[in-house]
Formats: C-alpha cells, structure tokens, sequence
C-alpha cells in the first residue's frame, strides 16, 4: 500500500489526544466532596461497568475517528488485480492509436494517412504476439473505453475497424490513465505521430522513462518535416478588408498563394512566407456581384485539414445619388447639374442617379438617398432647410456646390446657420486656380496623385467665400474669409490661389457635408470641361458613399473542445459543415455551446437563410508536424524483455472519509444521550 | 484571627437603616415601629377617654366640638430582638475552585454585617448555630454594643477548622434551632436563618409558620457556592467539573459517580427545581427568602436586598 500524501499519516498523533483525554479525566475518577450531590442522584442510574464501558467506547471511537480522518486524507491506494477486465492467461498488451488531428497528415504509401500507418504497426505488433491479449485504445476515445482483453484474432478485427477522428487527445494523460489501471506484468504501447510538441510531447517522453512498460513508437517518416506545413490560423476584418494569417511551422521559405473562392468568383493572391506567420490581405469580389460565405484556401500539403478558412460576405442595397438643381430651368444641357450628373455616370459605378429640379425637390424621398447633392441651390424655404439639415445630421450625406445662388443665402439660413457668404469674381484673364491640396486627404487623392503644375491649369472665374460671420455685416475681402465652422468639425481640402477654401469636409452631427465653393457650369472659367472635374466628382461621391459590402470574420472554435456560439436560450440549435468524410453536424446544448469535431466551416440556418456560424479549426499544437524521436525511445523489439511491476492504483481515500464521517455521528450520538451514573 | 468585619465594611454600613415591615415589641426605644402605642411626636389615633388614662393627653379641641373626652395617642417606637439562626454543618463548610469563602465564612461574615448593622440601630441581636441534629451554641439578644464582639468571637470559633467534625453527622436539622426559639415564646421578632437549606425542608418550614404566626418577621438566607449553582443570569459557573467524578455529599455521605459533562445538564435542571421549591414555600407562608453566591460581598448583598426591599415611596 501507498499513500498519495504521506506527509497527513503525521496526523496520525492525534489519535492520542482521545486517549490522553480518556486516561486524565475518565480513567480515574476525582473525589469532591459536593453539598449538592444529591441533585446528582437518578433515578435511572447505569452501573458504574458500563459507564466505564461507554467511556471507553467513545475514546477508542474518536481514537478510530482520528485514524480514519488522517488515512483518508494521506490517500492510500493498492493494487486491484480486477481492473482492467477479464483475465486470462498469456501476455496482456495494451495498444494505444493516437487519434488526433495531426495524425490525418499524409503518411507512408501503405496507408496513405498517418493513423492508418499507426493501424498498420499495430498490426504487426498483433502479429507477433499471437498468444498474447490485447486491449485496443484510441485517443481520444470514440466510447465507453472496453475492459476487455482480447484475443490476437479480435485485436486485429478491432484495429481494421477503427476509423480516424479528428479530436484532440491529450495523449499523456491518455496513457497514465490507462497505465495506472494495468494488471502487471504488462505492455503499452503508444503510436503517435508525436506533434503534440511542447509540453504534451515532453510529458509523453517523460512518462516513457518513468515507466519501462510504457513503448512509444513514432508513426511517419523521420524527416517528414522538410515537406513542412503551411496553415491558415484564421481570418479578421479590418477596415473593409480581409486579412489570413498563414502559419509556417515547418519554416518553409519561398512565396505561398492563397485562393479566395466566393460562388464562381475566385481570387488568388501571393505571398512571401516569413519564417514565423505572415499577414495576407484576400482579393474579394467587386462590390454588389456576390453576397454569400467565401473560402480562403492553401494549396495542398502535407497536413490538408488546416488549409482552409471561411468568412462571410454581405452586400448592401444600391445606393442612390439625388442630384437637386437649385436652378429650376438647370436640368437643362449645359447647366452644373448636368455636368455633375454626367460626371457621376461617367465613373462607371453603378449608382443610380436621380435628378429633380428644384420646385420637385419637396416631393423627394431623402430618406432612401445615399448621397444628396444640392447643386447651387436658391434660398429655400425654411422647411425645406430644416428637413436637409435633419437628413444630414442623422447620418445622411449632403454634397453642396456653392455658387452664386448659394452666395445669396442669408446668415439666418438652417443648414448653413450664421455663415456669411459672398461671391469673388475674376476676370478670365486671371481666373482663379487652385494652389493647395491636403495631400493626406482620401477625397483629393486623385488631384494630389499629380503634380501642381496641372491641378493649377483647372481654373475658375467665380467661387463663393464664407465666414462664420464676425464681420458684423461690414464688407470684408476674400482673404479675411475663414473655414464654415471649425478645424476641429472641417477640413479643408483645397484652396483657391486667393486663399477661400475650394473643397471642404464638415461634420455636421452624425452624417457629412461636402462643400465645393463653386458651381460647374459652362461660363465659370474650364472647370466643368476640365478633365480633372469627373475625376474629383466621382471621388467625393465615392469618399461620401458608406460602403455597399460588409465583410465579417465567424468565431472559431477548436475541434475537440466546447466552443461557446450559440446564446444560452438557443439549446438544441443545429450547426452542419460539409467535410471530406461527409456532412458534420454539432448541436448547441443547453449553455449554448457546441462541440465541434472535425474541422471545417459551420453553417446555421435562421429562417431561410444559410449563415456562416464559426470555423473549426485544428488546435495550434496539432498543426506543428514534429518527426524528431525522443532520445530515449526503444524499438519494439526491445520491448520484449520483461516489464517490471507496474504501479497499480486502488484509492481509499474517499471511502475511509467515509467511515469516520459515519463514526463521528455514531460518536454525536452516543454524547448527546443522557446522564449515566451509579451511586 | 480571621477578621470579619473591617472598616471599610463598617463605613459603608454606616447610613444603612433596616426597617422591619413589621412591629416589633421591644422595652426600648429605637427605630422600628411598636404594636403598642407610645409617647412621641408622631401621632397614631384618638381613644375614648377612660378613668386612668393620661389627662395630659386628652384633646381639649374635640371636647368642645363634640363634648366627648378623647384621648390622643401616640405611635411608639421601638427596638427589635433579632435573632440569627447560623447552619454550621458540615456542608456549609464547602468551598470550590477559585471561589475564597467557604459558604460557613460567608455566612460568618453576613452574621457580623447584620449584628454591626442591627446593633448600631440599638436592636438587639442574639444568635443561634446549628450543626447536624443538635444546638451548638445560643447568645440571648443583647443590644449593647459589645455584643458585636461576643458574636464575632462566637463566630470565629464555629468557623475553625479544628471545630469541624471528621465524620459526617448526618443531615443538619435546622428544626432545632427554630425549635429551641418557639419554645422560648418569641413574638414579633426578626428571624434570620442563613443556610444552604440541604436538608428536609417538610421539617423545617412548620417551624417557620409557627414563628410568623406569632408575628415574627422571618428572613431565609440562602447561601450558595457558585459551583453549586450560579445565580447570575446563564450560570456559566455552575457545575464547572470535568471528567469522571466521585461526589459524595458531606452530611450523609452518600456518593455517586457521573460523568461530569453529561450529568451537568440533568443536575442544573434539579437545583433549578428545588430553587422553586424553596421560592414556593418561601411565598406560600409569606416569609422573606434571599440568595446570595459566596463570591458576592456580604455588605453589596445587604445593600442590594435593602433597595430591592425598601418602602414604597423612599
């Protein structure tokens, strides 16, 4: 017998304190001469022998109480020659096929796999211990484990039945599991293909030198690693974009492609590996043409189950561009909505281009435009203000082009409220150019790609200037004109060669106001024939636009361990992926969450629709293929000497705390009972 | 020489009075109220005039209204014949861990507080011992002062230690002693027992009816040791022992052996019973009964039963 903490069977002592107790209070009774004794007198008396009786059972049931307190807690275990099912005679073998994920890599020819090389040596072993018994093991276990020892005959129809999963399988811990139920003398051995590097691999070699029982045969070709292993480790959303994190275990060198498959629309895009992972941003389809679940994959290596990812994307509604002239005969050719609208078609996005004049634009839905543009607008009735000014500060998005109507607004107007605005005129000998750009802006990146020089040939001959207005109704000159509001809600984007701001960003509430200074009509100097107007015009459309696809990243759960994707009141909530073994199903239970079992994407359906739920993936320790043999690894054959005794362990722990708790309420019971005594 | 009384104990005494409910006979003048009536300030009632009475007291203002003589008549005071009854058994003779008063000294030193306090009141104080079924000793009631020396000389030799016999002496009868007090035809007069009353109460408290028939005032002292039974609320001291123990009573001899953890409960059920008991009887015949712990200062107690039993009003 053993004891799992000896160090409590020192608690052994205390079993002296009842005896102590008995011996100094009981054992000899005390003399006292007592007035009152005769209170003391019953009735009921107990001979004095069997108080002394009674006493000395309560000491020696506290006594046992104390021994039983400290062997439970010491832990004492022994061997239990059951265990491990119905004996026999003839050598017992235990064998024990590491099931995990890494071992799904490509192996020798004879099986194609790793476990079915795994199968194959078990075979053999099989083979040459016909008159032994066997008990076949797999990790992680497909069931209940069998306590039964099998003949050479049922060992080998057992091993062909088996069938590789995809879990994880702490295998260390597997194995001392199993060797601490062994009968002795007997053998264990291990098939693992080891990639459970790190800790687990570690524990695995220490395990096989603590026990010389214990034989660990490597499955795969020492070496296999140079074929190395690339994995997608999983996929984030940032900014619009996709990126794919590429693992690179095996420190390959050299460039990977990795294809994006959305519907019939596929992608490639190539990488330089990095010895550790490398970030790879994924080509997507263009906006509008696909909505659905997307694929990332590797090209095929040695390791096929972590080559792949999923993420989903979602395209949003075609958006619209209301383009209001404020001029009420400008629909006409030649006016500025005219140039804008061509301007916008021209770009070749697909937005649909709505235009009204201005008496029709109180009967216009804003509500469903993605962008209004309000081009060189009269003053309008205050209604009307208020609801443009309500659209924008909720999120809408407002492009104003400023002209010589807009100059003529009052300060008191709601959507420009406190501005004063006027017009500068030039003569188109000296018209005006523009002379600054905020290079860092996106809305101007295509003038600030070229050079001055020709963003200075696009002229005009009239813009307006604004000022928050503390010019008290004086006339001020165009230099003295400041930004609408503030730096800190606008940003200017260019300017004119006189110093007023061409184009200007302001945020007003939640949603954006583009302002252009100017109006594009055909006699404001070359700006609404120059070739850079379409450019900038689809630019600020396309910078006030919010993006028509939505990309998003599902969780990821690893195979073999709970994942929690499903809310709590969802019990019962069916997830599938389709595998190469087949269709794969994992249900939520009822903390919502799930156990998914082989690797792959997840898909839920809510109503109608198939949703992209979570990636499976292969645990980061399955994914590094390990072929290195521990040092101290010994072949089969020289397995075949005698194991020594192998620890067997029975625990008595709990059934002895058992006993003393029975014990200590026999021994309340027997305390709280009356008074004994003799006269 | 044990002192029983020491000054301390006399200062505190000093500004005590005690008061007796009831009237006492005395031939001298003192403090209690006499059931005869008197000559002094305090006026009683009016009686009819008759040939002898004093013409220096009839009321000359009710002749005129009524034209009858009457007579007025005073209330007299008077002093009172205490007599203390002391248990001296061997019982009283207990005295247990950690307490410094065996319950006989403690009842010494009660007797010579209430001789000091009785004295200085010019009652007159006498004392009786009783030990196992016989009369130790009696002091006539004295009130000269000097019979708070003879009473404390008394006392200092019932307490020794050489006075106390070996062998048990059976059951003490208090009997005797109130016996020996109803022969001599005491009426109205204070009896003060102090005890432990471990004895035959059926013999004891017959005595007792006769003694307040007679118009005695009678005071039980119950004198208890705290192990015996503490008094204060809880008696955590009560039955303090541990392990097995032998008790064997110290006036019949009679012993038991119990464990003492598991029999403490039973026997605080049974003190408490016989307190009832003792409060029953005590109520039944209208007789005053006090406890007292030996742990408690005689002069605290003195004080304590005082206020508890001072006249409506003071």
């Amino acid at each position: 017998m053993t004891f799992e903490a000896p160090i409590y069977l020192l608690a052994l002592v205390l079993a002296a304190v009842p005896a102590g107790l008995y011996l100094s209070r009981y054992l000899k009774s005390r003399r006292e001469m007592f007035p009152a004794a005769v209170f003391l007198y019953s009735r009921d008396m107990t001979p004095l022998r069997r108080l002394r009786g009674r006493q000395i059972g309560v000491a020696f049931l506290r006594m046992a109480i104390a021994i039983l307190l400290a062997l439970a807690f010491a832990g004492p275990m022994t061997g239990d020659p059951k265990i491990g099912g119905a004996y026999g005679s003839g050598e017992r073998i235990v064998l024990v096929l590491d099931r995990s994920a890494s071992m799904s890599a490509q192996g020798d020819s004879r099986a194609g796999t790793l476990f079915g090389d795994a199968v194959q040596l078990a075979l053999e072993i099989v083979e040459e211990n016909p008159a032994a018994r066997f008990s076949v093991r797999v990790c992680p276990a497909s069931g209940p484990a069998r306590s039964t020892w099998l003949g050479a005959d049922r060992a080998r129809d057992e091993l062909e039945s088996l069938e590789h999963g995809f879990g994880r399988c702490r295998l260390h811990r597997n194995v001392r599991t199993t060797l601490a139920k062994l009968p002795a003398p007997a053998k264990l051995y291990v098939f693992s293909d080891l990639a459970e590097s790190g800790p687990e691999g570690a524990a695995l070699a220490d395990l096989a030198r603590e026990a010389a029982a214990v034989r660990l045969v490597p499955v795969g070709e020492p070496g296999a690693a140079d074929r190395g292993n690339l994995s997608l480790s999983g996929v984030a959303v940032r900014g619009g974009s996709v990126t794919a994190v590429v693992e690179n275990p095996g420190l390959l060198a050299g460039k990977v492609v990795v294809t994006v498959q959305c519907g019939d629309w596929s992608g490639e895009v190539e990488a330089e590996l990095d010895p550790a992972q490398v970030s790879v941003v994924l080509p997507l389809p263009a906006e509008g043409s696909f909505s659905g679940t997307c694929h990332a994959f590797l090209p095929e290596d040695v390791l096929a189950l972590d080559n792949s990812v999923a993420f989903d994307v979602r395209s949003g509604e075609k958006p619209q561009v209301l383009i209001v002239d404020g001029n009420p005969s400008g629909v006409h050719a030649g006016g500025p909505a005219y140039f804008i609208s061509n301007a916008i078609r021209a770009a070749g996005d697909d937005y649909t281009v709505v235009r009204l004049a201005a008496p029709e634009f109180s009967y216009a839905r804003l509500a469903s435009a993605g962008v209004l543009v309000l081009v060189d607008p009269l003053p309008m009735p205050r209604y009307l203000e208020q609801a443009v000014r309500d659209f924008v500060t909720k999120g809408g998005r407002l492009w104003l082009l400023a002209g010589s109507n807009v100059a003529t607004w009052k300060p008191e107007n709601a959507l420009l409220s406190g501005v004063q605005l006027r017009e500068c005129v030039t003569v188109p000998e000296h018209p005006f150019r523009i002379e600054w750009i905020d290079k860092g802006a996106p809305s101007i990146a295509p003038l600030a790609a070229l050079p001055m020089s020709q963003v200075g040939s696009w002229t005009s001959t009239r813009h307006t200037a604004a000022s928050i207005g503390e010019s008290g109704g004086r006339d001020v000159s165009a230099s003295e004109f400041a930004p609408v509001v503030s730096p800190q809600t606008q940003s200017v984007l260019a300017r004119f060669s006189d110093g007023v701001p061409a184009f200007s960003l302001l945020r007003l509430g939640s949603g954006e106001v583009a302002i252009w200074a100017l109006a594009p009509d055909d006699t404001n100097g070359n700006f609404a024939i120059h070739p850079l107007f379409p450019v900038q015009v689809a630019a600020t459309v396309r910078g006030l636009l919010p993006p028509m696809r939505r990309v998003s990243a599902p969780p990821e759960c690893v195979v073999g361990a709970r994942c929690k994707v499903a809310q709590p009141g969802e019990k019962r909530k069916l997830f599938e992926a389709a595998t190469p073994a087949g269709s794969r199903r994992a249900i939520a239970g009822q903390s919502g969450e799930v156990h998914c079992a082989a690797p792959g994407a997840y898909h839920t359906m809510e109503g109608a629709t198939r949703h992209l739920a979570f990636n499976c993936v292969v645990p980061a320790s399955e994914r590094v293929l390990v072929r290195t043999e521990p040092a101290d690894h010994a072949s089969p054959a020289e397995a075949s000497q005698s194991p020594p005794p192998l620890p067997r362990k029975t625990r008595y722990g709990a059934s002895l705390l058992a006993a003393a708790m029975v014990l200590l309420f026999l021994d309340l019971w027997l305390v709280t009972r009356r008074v004994s005594a003799e006269r | 020489m044990t002192v029983l009384l020491d000054p301390e104990m006399e200062r505190r005494l000093a500004g005590l009075r005690f008061h007796f409910v009831h009237s006492m006979d005395g031939r001298l003048t003192g403090v209690h109220r006499s059931a005869q009536p008197g000559i002094s300030v305090e006026f009683s009632e009016h009686k009819e005039y008759s040939p002898g009475d004093d013409l220096r007291h009839l009321d000359w203002r009710a002749y005129a209204r009524l034209d009858r003589f009457y007579v007025r008549q005073f209330t007299k005071e008077t002093h009172a014949n205490v007599h203390l009854l002391l248990d001296a058994s061997r019982s009283m003779g207990y005295r247990s861990e950690g307490t410094k008063l065996s319950k006989l000294e403690f009842s010494a030193r009660l007797v010579a507080v209430l001789s000091y306090l009785f004295l200085r009141q010019n009652d007159a104080v006498g004392l009786l011992s009783v030990r196992g079924k016989s009369l130790l000793r009696y002091l006539p009631t004295r009130s000269h002062p000097s019979q708070l020396v003879t009473i404390q000389d008394y006392v200092r030799e019932v307490i020794a230690p050489e006075a106390s016999p070996d062998e048990a002496e059976g059951p003490t009868s208090l009997a005797e002693g109130l016996e020996f007090l109803v022969s001599r035809r005491v009426t109205r007069s204070a009896v003060v027992v102090l005890s432990d009353f471990q004895m035959d109460m059926e013999s004891l408290f017959p005595y007792l009816a006769y003694l307040h028939t007679g118009g005695n005032y009678c005071w039980l002292i119950h004198v208890v040791d705290p192990a015996e039974y503490d008094l204060e609320p809880g008696g955590p001291r009560t039955f303090p022992f541990v392990g097995t123990m032998q008790f064997r009573s110290p006036e019949t001899g009679h012993g038991v052996t119990v464990d003492s953890r598991l029999a403490r409960q039973d026997y605080i059920a049974r003190f408490a019973s016989f307190l009832k008991d003792l409060r029953g009887r005590a109520a039944e015949l209208s007789v005053e009964l006090s406890h007292c712990n030996t742990d408690e200062d005689p002069v605290d107690f003195m004080i304590r039963f005082l206020i508890d039993n001072r006249p409506a009003g003071e």
